[in-house]
Order: C-alpha cells, then structure tokens, then sequence
C-alpha cells in the first residue's frame, strides 16, 4: 500500500471531498473562501496559481482547490489521486460583457473526463452590487437547463454580506455525500 | 494503483444496473434441487461471469453501488434463507452442487466487493432465522458440509453472526430440558470452523465475536480466553489465528466492562505469544498480535476530544469547538496513564521494525491512534522513539548506500509511524527539523542487493510523511525547510526508478505548492513534474529534469543528484538515462556547466565500481555530445579535454573480457570526442591506446558493443582514412558505416567480402545468422553512396529472400528475409530517384528483374510470421508511391494491377500502413492479387504456406479469403480474367514438382480440401479438360499412399480422396483408392477416414443413395483395432 493508494482510500475513509472553485477571472473565488474561513476579504488579489483550503463542513472534510481563472491554470486540476467531486463555478453577476464567454468556458469544462458525474454548483456572486443579474437570468445566459451530465444548481449570493455562501456548500455536499457516502448518509 | 488508475473508466453512476438486476434473477428464479441441463448450466454460467465482470469493473468505485445495494442483495439473502429452510425442513441433502455453488459465489462477491460488514446487514434477522441458519449449518451431510462449498459455509457463518446479536435471551430457543442447548450451538458451530485455512475461519471469528459481545455470554467468555491460551500453547497455527481474529474483534468492538476484567489475560495472551517460536514465525500471528496490543492499549486510553493540531475551520457552529480545544487541553495534561502503556508502545516499537509489512503497518496505525490519545508530552516521546529507531543501523558519517539490508524494515516502519502522526497533527514544530533531516535520507533509501534492490517502500513512506505533513502543519513552522524539502522532493520525481515513487513525490510536492506556497517557483515546477509528466521514466529525465534546471534554485541540486546518486545507480537504464538528462541541463549553461560536470565525472573513473566508471562515461559522452552540437573551435577543444579523460580508465577495466559495458562506453566516448586534432597528434595522443579500444570492441562479442565500436570507427573514417582489421560480425556493421566516398580505394575488397559472406555457395559464408543479417543490412547503406555494381548487390538481397533457415529459436532466417525485403525497398527508392542521372538505367535494372522482386516481396507479405508481412507491406507500399524512374519507357516499371492496388490498399489511408500483420485485414485483400498474373505464382506460394500455417491468426483469415476468392471465380478462362479452372492448374502445378516435400504438398492438399468442402469445385468436372485435372489431385493424393510417414499428409490426402466421391468425373476412381485408407496400418488414419466417409454420406448428395448397410459397417465397426478390408 503506497502513498497514492492512501490517498485514495483516505476519500471514503476520512469522508474526503475535492471541490474546484472555478470561474473566470475576477468572479470573486478567493473573495468567497476567505469570507467563508472569516479571513479579511478587503485584500485580495487576482489568484495566480491555485490554493488548497481544507474545511470541516457536517462530518466531511472539504479539500477544495481554487484555482485561478486563467484558462493557463487548467493544468493544476489535473489532478494527482481521483476525479473531482464537485465543481463550484462563481459567475459575477455584473458582467454582463463575459457572460457568453463564461457560458462557453462552462460549457467546454464540463466536457472534461476528469470531471464526469461531478456536481456543479454556480455561485451567482456579487448580488450586492447594484443592476446584476438575477441567478434566472444567469441561468439562462449560461444555458444551465441544457446541463443534463451534471447535477447542478445555482445560488445567487455575495461574498461581501455572505449571503447564502453556507447555503450553496450546503446544497453540494449534500450532492455529493450522496453519491460517494450513501451508506452513511441514510444510515446516520 | 499506478497506472491503472488512467486505464480503468471513472464511473459517476451505476450505469450497468439493469443488466445485473436481469442477470442475477435469472440465478435467483432457478430451482436449487433440480439438476440444470446443459443448456441450462451454461445460461447460468454466463450470467455468473457476468456478474463477476460488472463486479470487477465498479470494484474501485464500490460506492457506487450503496443505492441499491439493499434492493440487491436482499432477494439473494433471501434465496439462500429459503433454501436452507427447505432443507431443514425436509432434510433433503440432495440438490445441484454446481447451482447452490454460484448462489455463494454470487454472495461471496459481494461481500468481496463491498465489505463483509455492509453485506451482511442485508440478511434476514428474524427471530425464526436463529434456528433455520443453526440447524443448516449443522445438517448432517448437509450441502454446508460439503468441502467444496466454502462460499456457503462463509455466507451461513456470516448470517449467524449478525442474526445472533438479538435482543432476547438465547435461552429462549433451547428445549425446556435443555438450557444452555441453543449458545453452545452456536458456539460450537464457531469454534469447529476456527481452524480451517480458507475465509469460513474468517466466518467463524466473526460469529464468535458477536457472540461472545453479547451479555449472556459471560461465562463463556471467559472460557473462551482460558481456552484460547491452551490453544497458544499447542502451536496449532490455523487455530491460533482464528482465535486472536476473535480477540481482535472483540477488543475493538465488545462492551468495556466486559473486557476490563480480561486486559491482564490479554497482556499475558500476547506475551506467551512473543515466547513461541512457531507461531512467532507466521506473519499473521505477528500481526493479529500486534493488532491486539494496541487494541488494548486502546481500550486503556480513554478516547478524548481530539486536540489535533489540524487547524481546519469547521463551517458549522456546533462542531467549532473541536479545533478551538488545542489551548484548553493544555489544562487536563495530566491525564493517568496506566503502566501498561509503556510495555504496549515498547512492544509495538519492536513490531515496527518487523520483517513484514503487513505488521510493520499495524504497529505504525497502533501507535499513531494512541499517541492521539497520550498528553502532548508524552507523544512527542512516542515520537522521539520513532525518530531513535532512524539511527539505529546508521553509523554516523556514513551515506544511505552503506547502510545494512536489515534497515530497510526500521526505515520502513519508522516513516510509516511518523507519516500516520503526521497524519495526526502530532510532530510538534520542534521536532520537524530532526524529522525531515531523517526523511532526507529516507526519500533517497535503496539498498543495492545482488542484480536489484530494496527500499522503493521506505521512500514511499517518506513521501507521505511529507504529504501528511502538508496537510497538518502551518506554513510558518515549514519555511526554513521549504526550499531544501522542495530539491529533495522534486528530485525524487524526476530521478526516481520507480514510476509509484516518483508519482508519490510529485503528490507531496503538489499538497505543499497548494497549502503552503512556500516552493521556489513552485507552480511553474508542479506544472513541469505533475502526475503525468513524471509517469514515463525517459520523460521525466530527458524532458521535465531540465524544464525544471531552468530554474537556478534547482539546477545545482539536481545537477549533484544526478552525478552522486543517478550515474552511480544500479541500473544501467537509469545510469544511461542519467547521462542524458545531465546533458540536456549542461546545454542550458554549457560554457559554466559542461566542464564542471566533465571534472567531477572524471573523478568516478577511478573507480573500481563498474557502474561508476560506466555511469561517469556516459555522463562524458553527453556532454561531450553536447559540444560536438554546438560546434565552435572553443567546444573543441573542451572535447579534446574530454577526450583525455578516457586515460585515467584503467586499461584492465576497459579491456576485461566481461566489461562490455564499460568498453562500450569508452567506444561511445571516443566517437563522440575524438578531434582531427587529436588524430594529428598521433603517437603523442592523450589517450595512446584508443585504437586499442576501439579494436577490442569491434572484436567483442556482444552486439552492442560492436556498433558503439562501430560508430567510433565511423567517426574515425570521417576524420582519417583507416585500414582495416575487422571480424565477423561487427564486419556488417563497420563496412556499412565506412566513409567511401572520402577514400575509394578499399571498396571493390570490401563488396567482394560482403557478398562473399551471404553467398550461400562460398566457402566464405558466414556461419553466423547475426552476422549475416548485419551484413544484408550494410549493402544498402553501401548502395546509398555508390551505385555500381548494382545488380550484384540485388542479386545477393535477392537470394536472401529465400533464406528458411530454422534452429531452436524458429524461423531465424526470417531476419535475413526482413532485412532484405528493406534492403531491396530503400535501393529500389534510391535507384529511382537517381534514375535520371544514370545512363543505361535498364541494364542496371531491368524491368522483368523488377517485377519479380516486386513479386517475390509481395510473397513475403502474405507468408505465414505476422512481423515479415508487416515490413513487406509496409515496403510494397513504399514502392507504389515512388514516382517512376525518369525514363524513358518508364511505363515498364510501373507495378502491375497497380489500380487494383491502390483500390486494395490505398483506399483507408489511415490503416494502411499497419494492418498488413493483421490476418482478417490482409487476406482478403491479398488473394485478389492473384488476378494480376505477373505476380501470380510467388503470391500462390506464400498463401499456400500460409494456409498450411498452424498459426490459428493466420491460417484462417488465409483459407476462408482463398475459398471465398476462388468461389468468385468464374470457371473457365478467358481472356480477360483469372479462373477457378487456372487456379486449380497453378495449384497442382505446384504440388507436382515437389511432391516429396511435405511443406508444400500439404498445404495444397489443404487447399484443395478447403475448396472441395465448400463445393467449389464440384462444377469443375464439366469444363474442357477439367477431369484430366481432378485426375492429376486424385493422383497426388494417392500415390505412395501406404509408404508415406507423415500423418498429416496422410489425414489431407484421404480428405481429398473421400472429397472427390462427390464429383462426379472422379467418383468411380476415388472410391476405388477409399480402401487404401480404411486399412492404412495407422490406426487414427483408418478411424478418421471411417468418420469422414460417414460424415460425407450423411451430409452430402452424392448422387446415389448410399446403402443403409455401409453407414451401419462405418459406424459399427471397431476402426481401433481391427484392420480389414470392407465394402
């Protein structure tokens, strides 16, 4: 039994999720960890790379992965032990400029093998801000209905006021709790 | 896991429900008493593997299944509780043996594909089951009792055990007479299967766990324990491991009252255990031992609120003070801990440095989960042991390569404990220093043992003690070691041997980039050393090692890595790769970095370690390599220092009859330093006695040796003109590489030597096949500088093609015929594209000489060895695209039939290049050819070969294509096509010359019967001067039939005669020569031509009604052993 067996088994043993925070550029990815992890959000700058934050959330332990929006990021989910489990994509809702670029990129990620059967969550953020989109029009633009791979569901929020942040965790753990601890999820 | 975790499919959903549902019903609905008819047997068969297929693919993703697990494995629960109630309740012993099996089988995958402990909840527990799966398992003669029936002995065992953990008193189920009747039962039933080898003991340790976890088994308890000391006093083995799976489940899951009373009688159970020398001995015992032990330990310790250092926020509010309890726990440190504890740990360090892994692991688990649960000061002791048990067999000073074998478990052991700490959050920051300085060396652990070595574990282990680590410890208590764990790991991944380990330093590196961003550069470096760029070992070294070099923070220790541990490696693959990627860094610095690798290598050729010099010339070549690229008077130069170097070689190591290796090196070193300069100096060379090496390598025995020789001399000629003295074998290689052009005059002597070397009437023949395929490979090369004497050269390539020659090692001669199908290929090419220049071109080669090379190849492509074809294909369609010579009448050099060709062969471009070794692709493409008839006759005699091949790929795309083709014949000639009458012709014509020769006959016999069987050839008889024909096979067949040894010539030839019963022309005479087989003197021969005869009467029209009679004699009669003539 080698590390990279560990490493797989650790997902059922220890209750292991990996979620990738993804997005483009400036949707606010960092911004929404750090206000979930109560760090100061009022410094955050563009993400060049990726970071891995582990959270405790019910009893499962989140490895979640936020990798920069940059389309040359992509290698870093490619990842070292298993496919995803879930994928939370963070629109910002005041761009209407890139929400056909965003849509194609979501599109085009979503084809990944390495991503089948994950669940996607779009945080529709930056409901704060005065004239966005609403998470119904988001949906439309990003033609999430025509997603039938993916589990999904969209939550519009605000990483400033923290508004339905732990709602949306919610909705994907529970998603992919489901499908990977489904013993333990109806027998707890 | 390694590469499998690519291959295998990633699944999201159970996708291939359905298909199991409907499979596994069709073995639920079937009567388990009723013996299944063939038909039967075989359906369930299918489906059972089914099954067990569908298992095997979602095995990685068992989850998968957890939603409908319930809904599966109930009804099969069931089945096998209906069952045993029937056979309860009858006594009926007797059902089908092979249904009850896969009904097991089916539950034994289950529960190996998902854990005994989730299966087993989905069986039947009502109270009425307790006495149904009692009284089974305890049938007399019972199909439980059965030996082959383990499946369902586990299965039973495993239902009793969950069933006996109701809620009620056990003695409400015993006779009112006798109480106590029920739970010795059951405990019976346990304890009878304790000692048997296969899983129902693992059955019976379950069910007696429960058992003895329950409350009204007290008693029983503890003579159980009692017992189970004699049992460890007895040295039965199979018995004691049982028993201590008992103890192992209990202690972990038993209620503590119950055990409290018992953990002294524990502590003494393993202490007798460690005294006896027999079960000590098994792996097993060691490791149920040590399980036991820190299960106890366990059990002393009570379990607190973690005060793990993982600082892992918690989102929700009623779980956050978990990772807040650090600080508070400070106050409650002085938490009792019982005496006992300090034996256990002691006792558990001992397992750690176990021989085996297995116990090794259960000790590094044991240990970690007490520590947990020990006062901070007290594990960071533990620790401080863990850490002593590194420099145990280290001697200071001395390096990791001198450390003894034994290490290799200490090590092991010692990372595995830290790495499960680590895991913990338990290496405080003090003693990360000392810990990562033993991982250093760890990372790095391979002992040399003989021709491999050990210790790939130990540096797994330490990359997951830095994985873990990533994962626990905060980002200030790294960055002092940040920059040197980052060299070390990623040298790992990139030099590493082993593909596991240089994947799992890769894994560490990419947690720490993510959690810590402490790494120099460290994104840029994951990008070139992830998962994937490391997973090919040549990649890793030649393409990803100096991506990484670029940046300085690494290249130095990379550098040094290379010259102290990778070129002095083992291994000589990893030396030779070493070499490389040391060049490919050097050339990002070649001026500052060439000449100080070059000095520091030069030092290891002192040596008197074969690999260091091997390694060290190596590394030489590629930098000297290097500057021979970039040219420049300076590099030069630098080569001519290099070249110095190879003085310092002793010249007993370079000569030494078995260091192959190391003159093969030394000729690469000097073909790529050797300067005209260095030439020019001649007696005063630094190196006197290079031509020495060089010589002594052409004359050395070992192919590889001979071509870097080979290639020395070639860099020689280039710069002088030198006379030669060559052997043998490396004679093809040197005379090929020799610069003609330069100096002329040695070349008429060198043609003659190598044609006379493949002459097959020349005194001078080589004897030796490798020496006479180099030397077919060296005319090419010759031809591609000089064009005379051309057609001597085709000749001799020519005639190779006829080369058969066969010794233990098979069809050898297949490699002179492959080098010569090239060989004519790339001189056709060269020939043609010279064309224009050439006066005379037809004298040179005319174009009948042409076709049939053309023809003799395309033979070659449809022979029997899948490799010959490929390559004669591969160059037939070489051929076809090269424009034709530029001459005139160049029309007479096209390939004929070549619109058939192209419409063959040319039509799916993609496979075209490929397929010619695959049989069902080939054939039916190949047998059309014989339409073209300039080819006809080598193109028939390949295929028949391949007809008679007993290659099952090739003999049956090969006779189906035949048939098929000639059943599209049409039957008589005309003008403008082939005709099943000609091949018929062509075929006898065939056999006819060469009638003794039973590789030919045989497969034209087989041909023919193939033909005849699948009435072809029926109609041929009605054609001018067909009978004469059939008269002419009928004649093949039968002559000298009675004095003919060989069987299978025999077999065809009776085939052929009983076959041509059916044609009319013939029927008379055939059915006169029928008896010559009937009582041939070989018994199979009399046999099978009875079986074949019937098998015709039955199955064909012969245009008489056979006589009821002669089947009966054909049937009745004992062919065996009587020997009569009949009919």
């Amino acid at each position: 039994m080698g590390l990279l067996t560990i490493i797989r088994k650790s997902r059922q043993k220890e209750r292991e999720m990996r979620i990738l925070f993804l997005g483009l550029d400036n949707a606010g990815k960092t911004t929404i960890l750090k206000k979930i992890n109560g760090e100061d959000i009022s410094s955050v700058s563009p993400t060049l790379g990726f970071n891995i934050k582990t959270f405790i959330h019910r009893k499962y332990t989140l490895n979640i992965w936020d990798v920069g929006g940059q389309r040359t990021l992509r290698p870093y989910w490619r990842n070292y032990f298993e496919q995803t489990d879930a994928i939370v994509w963070v629109v910002d809702s005041g761009d209407r400029m890139r929400m056909r670029d965003c849509r194609e990129e979501l599109h085009n990620l979503l084809l990944e093998d390495r991503l089948s059967g994950a669940s996607l969550l779009v945080f529709a953020n930056k409901q704060d801000i005065h004239g966005s989109m609403s998470d119904l029009e988001i949906s439309e633009a990003l033609d999430l209905p025509g997603i039938k791979s993916h589990n999904w569901k969209i939550w519009s929020c605000s990483a400033v006021t923290g508004l339905n942040l732990i709602q949306g965790l919610d909705w994907v753990v529970e998603d992919v709790a489901h499908r990977l601890y489904y013993s333990s999820t109806s027998f707890a | 896991m390694d590469e499998d975790s690519q291959e295998t499919r990633l699944f999201a959903v159970f996708e291939r429900h359905d298909e199991f549902v409907a499979a596994q019903n069709t073995l639920l609905v079937v009567d388990l008493f009723g013996e299944p008819n063939r038909e039967e047997e075989d359906v369930e068969l299918d489906c059972s593997r089914k099954l067990i297929m569908i298992f095997g693919e979602y095995q990685e993703q068992s989850y998968l299944l957890d939603p409908y697990l319930e809904s599966l494995v109930s009804p099969v629960a069931e089945c096998l509780r209906k069952y045993a109630l029937t056979c309860v309740n009858a006594r009926v012993t007797q059902s089908s043996h092979s249904r009850v099996e896969r009904l097991a089988d089916l539950l034994h995958n289950y529960i190996k594909f998902r854990g005994y402990k989730t299966i087993t909840r989905f069986f039947p527990h009502e109270i009425s089951d307790l006495s149904i799966a009692l009284d089974f398992i305890r049938l007399p003669s019972g199909p439980v009792s059965d030996l082959s029936q383990w499946g369902l002995r586990y299965a039973v065992l495993l239902w009793l055990s969950l069933i006996c953990r109701i809620p009620f008193d056990l003695q409400k189920f015993d006779d009112a007479t006798r109480s106590g009747e029920t739970a010795n039962a059951i405990e019976l039933v346990g304890k009878d299967r304790l000692n048997m080898a296969g899983l129902e003991r693992e059955g019976a340790a379950t069910l007696l766990a429960r058992f003895y976890a329950r409350k009204d088994t007290k008693q029983q308890l503890a003579s159980f324990v009692e017992w189970s000391i004699t049992v460890f006093r007895s040295s039965d083995i199979i018995l004691s491991i049982g028993v201590l799976q008992v103890l192992c489940e209990l202690v972990k899951s038993g209620s503590s009252e119950q055990l409290q009373a018992f953990t002294q009688k524990f502590l003494e159970i393993t202490n007798t255990l460690e005294h006896s020398t027999p079960l000590v001995s098994n792996t097993l015992v060691r490791k149920y031992r040590t399980k036991l032990l820190s299960r106890v330990a366990l059990r002393l310790m009570p379990p607190r609120v973690s005060r793990s250092k993982l600082t892992f926020r918690s989102l929700d509010g009623d779980v956050k003070n978990q990772t807040d309890n650090g600080n508070v726990d400070d106050g409650d440190e002085d938490i009792d801990v019982p005496e006992e504890i300090d034996m256990i740990l002691e006792s558990l360090f001992k397992s750690l440095q176990d021989k085996d892994t297995v116990v090794r692991w259960s000790a590094a688990k044991g240990i970690a989960r007490l520590s947990e649960r020990l006062p901070s000061d007290f594990s960071s002791q533990v620790l401080e042991t863990i850490l002593g048990l590194f420099s145990i067999h280290s001697v200071a000073g001395a390096s990791v390569y001198d450390t003894p074998a034994i290490a290799e478990a200490t090590w092991h052991g010692a990372s595995l404990a830290s790495a499960e700490m680590a895991r913990r959050g338990l290496v405080q920051t003090s003693a990360l220093g000392s810990l990562l300085g033993w991982l250093s060396k760890a990372l790095y652990f391979d002992i040399r043992k003989g021709a491999h070595s050990i210790g790939s574990n130990v540096r797994d282990a330490a990359a997951y003690v830095i994985w873990a680590l990533a994962r626990a410890q905060d980002p200030e208590s790294f960055s002092p070691y940040a920059r040197e764990l980052a060299q070390w790991l990623v040298s790992v991944a990139l030099f590493d041997r082993e593909i596991h380990i240089r994947r799992a330093a890769s894994a560490a590196f990419q947690e720490h980039v993510g959690r810590m961003a402490l790494f120099p550069h460290g994104i840029d470096v994951l990008r070139k050393t992830d998962f994937y760029a490391v997973s090919v070992r040549r990649n890793a070294f030649t393409v990803a090692a100096p991506q990484v070099a670029e940046h300085l923070e690494y290249r130095s220790y990379l550098i040094d890595h290379i010259i102290s541990i990778t070129l002095r490696h083992w291994d000589v693959a990893m030396r030779e790769l070493g070499a490389q990627a040391l060049r490919r860094i050097c050339e990002l610095d070649l001026k500052t970095l060439g000449l100080e690798c070059a000095s520091k290598m030069a030092g290891f050729l002192h040596s008197v370690d074969v690999s260091d010099v091997h390694g060290a010339l190596a590394a030489l070549t590629g930098i000297s390599e290097a500057y021979r690229v970039q040219g420049s008077e300076e590099n030069a130069r630098n080569r001519q220092k290099i070249f110095a170097f190879i003085a310092i070689v002793s010249q007993d190591a370079v000569m030494a009859p078995r260091n192959g290796l190391i003159l093969a090196a030394a000729c690469d070193l000097i073909a790529s330093s050797l300067t005209l300069q260095e030439v020019g100096l001649q007696e005063k060379t630094s190196v006197p006695h290079w031509k020495r090496i060089v010589d002594q390598g052409l004359r050395h025995r070992s192919s590889s040796v001979q071509q870097a020789a080979a290639a020395a001399m070639a860099s020689t000629s280039s710069l002088i003109d030198c006379s030669l003295d060559s052997l043998q074998q490396s004679l093809g290689y040197t005379l090929g590489v020799l610069d003609y052009n330069a100096h002329p005059h040695g070349f008429s002597e060198v043609v003659k030597c190598l044609l006379d070397s493949v002459d097959p009437n020349s005194s001078g023949r080589m004897s030796s096949i490798e020496a006479r395929r180099n030397c077919f490979q060296a005319l090419p090369k010759i031809v591609a500088n000089v064009l005379p004497r051309l057609t001597e050269f085709l000749d001799a390539l020519d005639s190779g093609l006829d080369d058969y020659t066969m010794d233990e090692r098979g069809d050898i001669g297949s490699w002179v015929r492959m080098a010569c199908i090239q060989g004519l290929a790339s001189i056709f090419e060269d020939l043609f594209r010279v064309s224009g220049s050439i006066p005379q071109f037809a004298n040179y080669l005319p174009a009948q000489r042409y076709h049939s090379v053309i023809a003799r190849i395309l033979r070659q492509g449809v022979e029997r060895l899948d490799n010959v074809r490929q390559i004669a294909g591969h160059c037939l369609l070489r051929l076809f695209r090269i424009p034709l010579p530029n001459i005139s009448h160049q029309e007479e050099w096209r390939i004929k039939g070549s619109e058939l060709m192209m419409k063959l062969f040319l039509n799916d471009a993609s496979d075209a290049m490929t397929s010619w070794s695959v049989g069902e692709w080939l054939f039916p493409k190949a047998v059309e050819l014989l339409r073209v008839q300039e080819y006809r006759q080598p193109l028939l005699t390949g295929l028949i070969h391949s007809v008679g091949a007993r290659t099952g790929s090739t003999h049956r795309p090969a006779s189906s294509s035949l048939v098929s083709f000639a059943r599209g014949l049409p039957l008589c000639p005309s003008d403008s096509g082939y005709s099943l009458f000609e091949l018929c012709d062509d075929l006898i014509e065939c056999a006819q010359g060469r009638t003794t020769s039973n590789a030919v006959v045989v497969p034209i016999l087989q041909t023919f019967n193939m033909l005849l069987e699948a009435d072809v050839l029926s109609h041929l008889s009605s054609v001018h001067s067909g009978p004469s024909k059939l008269e002419k096979l009928l004649n093949i067949a039968t002559r000298n039939v009675l004095r003919l040894k060989n069987v299978q010539r025999v077999q065809e030839s009776m085939k052929i005669v009983v076959n041509l019963l059916v044609v009319s022309s013939v029927s008379k005479s055939s059915s006169e020569r029928i008896i010559d087989f009937l009582s041939h003197p070989y018994p199979k021969i009399r046999t099978s031509t009875a079986e074949y005869l019937y098998t015709l009467i039955q199955s064909r029209d012969l245009g008489w009604e056979a006589d009821e009679a002669v089947e009966e004699l054909l049937l009745e009669t004992e062919w065996y052993s009587l020997r009569k003539a009949c009919k």
